[in-house]
């Protein structure tokens, strides 16, 4: 008599679009092997809303308070990529100090949007109480956003020229008081997520991005820095006056989720060096050039790119002299890195899927556009 | 000094007050089953309330917010039954092509166990239902059903999540078991029989067992042990609510999904009453009537199981079964082994 | 890497090649995308940042842009294609990162890609009638 193994069946789960942990809507379709996942094809388009096309329609000035929500969770990144395409396609020269306010305004984007990161990656995990602690902190951001913009999550303050306004009085205090503030809690999250086993467990040796294909699959920002790629905008191809200051670039050569991780712990303390040179390098001065109203740039392209908190934003604007653009085309880090996401999660089990899936940090208005 | 006679004095006054009417003593028990079945159900449902919106205040604190704080006054006291009465007010879905009988049965298998095992724990030194000779064993038993009941849930719902939900409780559960049993078999060891009310009376005047060498071992492994029973983080997989979206009860809609929420209270509330139980004494305390006694203790459990929920992340299934098989199996297999040359020596 | 570079290597298939600040930008004939692309590549240009597509209303071309992250330039490559049933080879198998990117200009423009793995669309639903980023054709306006 012989023993035959117990045939089994290859089970597609669909993991999405409506689920807690995807960040949006998302829809993975994942070839399980019981608990192991074979393949994965991810659905995408769910957010899908013709940013692209609206722009042709649009003045360059009407576009920009799209450009805030394609990438919610920082919309300074996403402004900034805009317009720096639209200056350099018209030869606009920004005023130094528009350009610090707007260095002050991208750094506290940035760690706004990392904030949510740990919050959702540690929630995912079930370390629900992280989530909360992150957010307190969050909600200090959104009230200097609110003081200053008047608005605490699409700013559109960032505009063609240079910012919408000044500094309000007590801003620079309580700037440099949330910076004060800020180390000590993240030593907090650090007490709370990275030393402990389980979130180790969780996170270490899991999800592994080789350098090499990281950069076959175009990833960038803390993605690729995670895998110990010192790739930074902010330091490759400087704008604004990222040159005039002192920061580092993070990388962790783990390449694993807790090296993504790591990363955005670390460059959170990295922007707060930032802003505080910012805020006492401030100079005086205008905080917005002289722009036409009905601005035509002359005919061409040009390519404006940030180091947005998720990798590398890009706007290529082509121009044929008109009001609209001709073509507007964005290009934007999570979609990349879904792509690169079925390579990443070959040989996993389904719990990874959650852990992988948050430390790459998507949004998915930027995926769809 | 022993529950011998739990409610012993009620009991029997009553029984000869029934009997002296010329009436059959059979009648009287039957009623008398009735009446503590119902005892013990409101009782342990007035306690899960409770512990919900406990669970709610203290998950506050952690997080640095506030809880509930607005049915019933300052501190949101009525918070939980206005949910109750939210779930029982809501439509009862029985999903498509899902096994009906099955899909029904589930919560009743998981929540009625959790009701009985409350027979055997004494809430103080007359308030017994049962001291059953077997009265460990009984627990044991008992505690093993409501697995059933989740994997019914699991595979009567018609739902892929629900279903690896399922699976993950009943693996889980069965590893588990093992050294919770083994370290309840060490308690048995150190009081030389499995009736709970020699286990208690074996720890009067302080000699509580967990100050007795090596049952802190076996203390520790009961603690790790029946959070994973109870399906609390770090080991709720089988709800793993981001992962699985509440896993085997992802189908189940209002009176059905409060069954399950209950019992899982209810469960916890039964799991640290027990540790207490074993472990610290059970009502034993001076000054203090022994019913607070059993509240102080049974809460302190209570607290810290909370607390390590709110602070800690989730752990992988295959970490979950490694951390069973691999540490706890053994440890209990060796914690055994020192009870029994303890108690020789 | 300069324009004279390309010229050497593929002559008369460089339509046009200039240095615009820190952008090689050179215009190309489809039979030697896959090349420029591997030769390009091969010189350290191998983070593919972007692939798109530019409908002018006159005329349609994909644009593809490689950057070399350790000297910060990049090239691109633009290459004209018909503005109705366009193919062009796909360069997956040199660059597999422009997988999905080939995917959406499928998606959004028509432009078949030969060679392509898996040429479906992507952003729109499977069922979607037509290319909405052609200039043809128009978002409809509300009365």
């Amino acid at each position: 008599m012989s023993i035959g193994l117990t045939p089994t069946e290859h089970v597609v789960l669909n993991m999405g679009p409506q689920h807690p942990s995807t960040h949006g809507v998302l829809r993975l379709k994942l070839t399980l092997d019981g608990e192991v996942i074979l393949g994965c094809d991810p659905v995408i388009g769910y957010l899908h809303r013709g940013m692209e096309k609206i722009a042709e329609n649009r003045t360059y000035a009407q576009f920009l308070p799209y450009t805030d929500r394609i990438d919610y969770l920082s919309s300074a990144s996403n402004n900034e990529a805009f317009v720096l395409a639209v200056e350099r396609l018209a030869g606009i020269e920004v005023p130094e100090r528009a350009q610090y306010l707007r260095v002050i305004l991208l750094e506290l984007n940035r760690i706004a949007s990392h904030l949510v990161f740990v919050a959702t990656f540690a929630n995912d995990l079930a370390a629900t109480t992280a989530f909360l602690y992150a957010f307190r902190e969050r909600e200090v951001i959104m009230d200097l956003f609110e003081m200053w913009t008047g608005a605490r999550l699409t700013q559109s303050w960032i505009r063609i020229g240079g910012v919408g306004s000044d500094l309000p009085d007590g801003f620079e205090r309580k700037a440099h008081e949330f910076c004060r503030m800020l180390g000590p809690r993240l030593d907090e999250y650090d007490g709370l997520l990275t030393g402990n086993a389980i979130f180790r467990l969780r996170t270490e040796g899991v999800g592994v991005l080789p350098p090499e294909l990281g950069i076959d699959w175009a990833c960038s920002g803390p993605t690729l820095r995670g895998s110990g790629v010192a790739f930074d905008l902010r330091r490759a191809e400087p704008y604004e006056v990222y040159e005039k200051l002192g920061f580092e670039v993070v990388t962790d050569a783990a390449c694993d989720c807790m090296g993504r991780y790591r990363v955005r712990m670390e460059e959170m303390r990295q922007s707060v060096r930032i802003i505080e040179q910012c805020l006492d390098h401030l100079p005086q001065g205008e905080v917005q050039a002289k722009v036409p109203r009905a601005l035509r740039p002359p005919a061409g392209e040009a390519y404006g790119r940030v180091e947005s908190p998720r990798g590398e934003f890009g706007c290529y604007i082509v121009s044929d002299g008109g009001t609209s653009p001709l073509r507007l085309r964005l290009r934007t880090p999570s979609f990349f890195h879904m792509a690169a996401l079925p390579q990443i999660l070959r040989g996993w089990k389904i719990g990874d899927v959650i852990a992988i899936l948050g430390s790459i940090d998507i949004v998915l208005g930027e995926m769809d556009r | 000094m022993t529950a011998a006679s739990p409610t012993g004095g009620v009991y029997q006054s009553l029984m000869h007050w029934w009997q002296a009417h010329g009436l059959p003593g059979w009648i009287f028990d039957g009623i008398w089953m009735v009446v503590m079945a119902a005892v013990v159900t409101v009782v342990i449902l007035l306690s899960v309330l409770f512990l919900v919106w406990l669970e709610r205040k203290i998950s506050g604190d952690i997080q640095s917010r506030v809880g509930p704080n607005r049915v019933g006054g300052r501190f949101g006291l009525l918070q939980t039954a206005a949910d109750a009465l939210k779930l029982l007010m809501k439509e009862d879905i029985i999903p498509a092509g899902a096994d009906k009988i099955v899909f029904v049965l589930a919560p009743f298998l998981v929540f009625v166990p959790t009701l009985m095992v409350f027979l055997v724990v004494p809430f103080s030194d007359r308030w017994l239902v049962a001291d059953l000779n077997i009265g460990l064993l009984f627990v044991v038993a008992v505690s093993a059903f409501p697995v059933i009941g989740l994997f019914m849930a699991g595979w009567a719902s018609n739902n892929k999540y629900a279903m690896l939900g399922a699976m993950r409780a009943v693996a889980q559960s069965m590893s588990y078991e093992i050294p919770l049993i083994l370290a309840m078999v060490c308690v048995a060891v150190a009081a030389g029989s499995l009736k709970i009310g020699d286990i208690v009376s074996a720890q009067e005047h302080g000699r509580w067992f967990i100050l007795r060498f090596p049952l802190q071992l076996a203390f520790v492994l009961y603690f790790i042990t029946s959070m994973a029973e109870v399906n609390r983080v770090p080991f709720d997989l089988p709800e793993a609510e981001s992962e699985l979206v509440a896993g085997y009860h992802v189908e189940y809609t209002g009176m059905r999904f409060a069954l399950f929420f209950l019992a899982e209270f209810g469960h916890l509330f039964f799991v640290a009453a027990f540790c207490a139980t074993l472990f610290l004494g059970a009502w034993h305390g001076p000054v203090l009537p022994p019913v607070a006694w059993f509240i102080i203790k049974t809460y302190a459990m209570i607290l810290a199981i909370m607390w390590i929920r709110w602070t800690v992340p989730r752990l992988r299934i295959d970490q979950i079964m490694g951390f069973a098989w691999k540490l706890l199996i053994p440890a209990a297999l060796v914690t055994v082994l020192l009870t029994g040359l303890m108690s020789v020596l | 890497m300069t324009p004279e570079d390309l010229k050497a290597q593929f002559g008369d298939d460089v339509e046009a090649a200039e240095q615009v600040g820190r952008e090689l930008r050179l215009r190309l004939r489809p039979a030697s995308l896959v090349a420029c692309c591997r030769f390009c590549k091969e010189r350290g240009y191998s983070y593919p940042a972007d692939i798109t597509a530019v409908d002018t209303g006159a005329e349609m071309r994909v644009v593809y842009r490689l950057v070399s992250l350790q000297r910060g330039e990049h090239i691109v490559i633009s290459v004209g294609v018909p503005r109705t049933g366009g193919s062009l080879p796909s360069v997956v198998g040199v660059l597999k990162g422009a997988d999905w990117p080939e995917r959406e200009v499928f998606d959004l423009f028509g432009v078949r890609f030969v060679g392509h793995p898996d040429l479906r669309r992507i952003l729109l639903t499977d069922d979607w009638q037509g290319y909405p980023l052609l200039k043809t054709a128009q978002p409809a306006k509300g009365s």
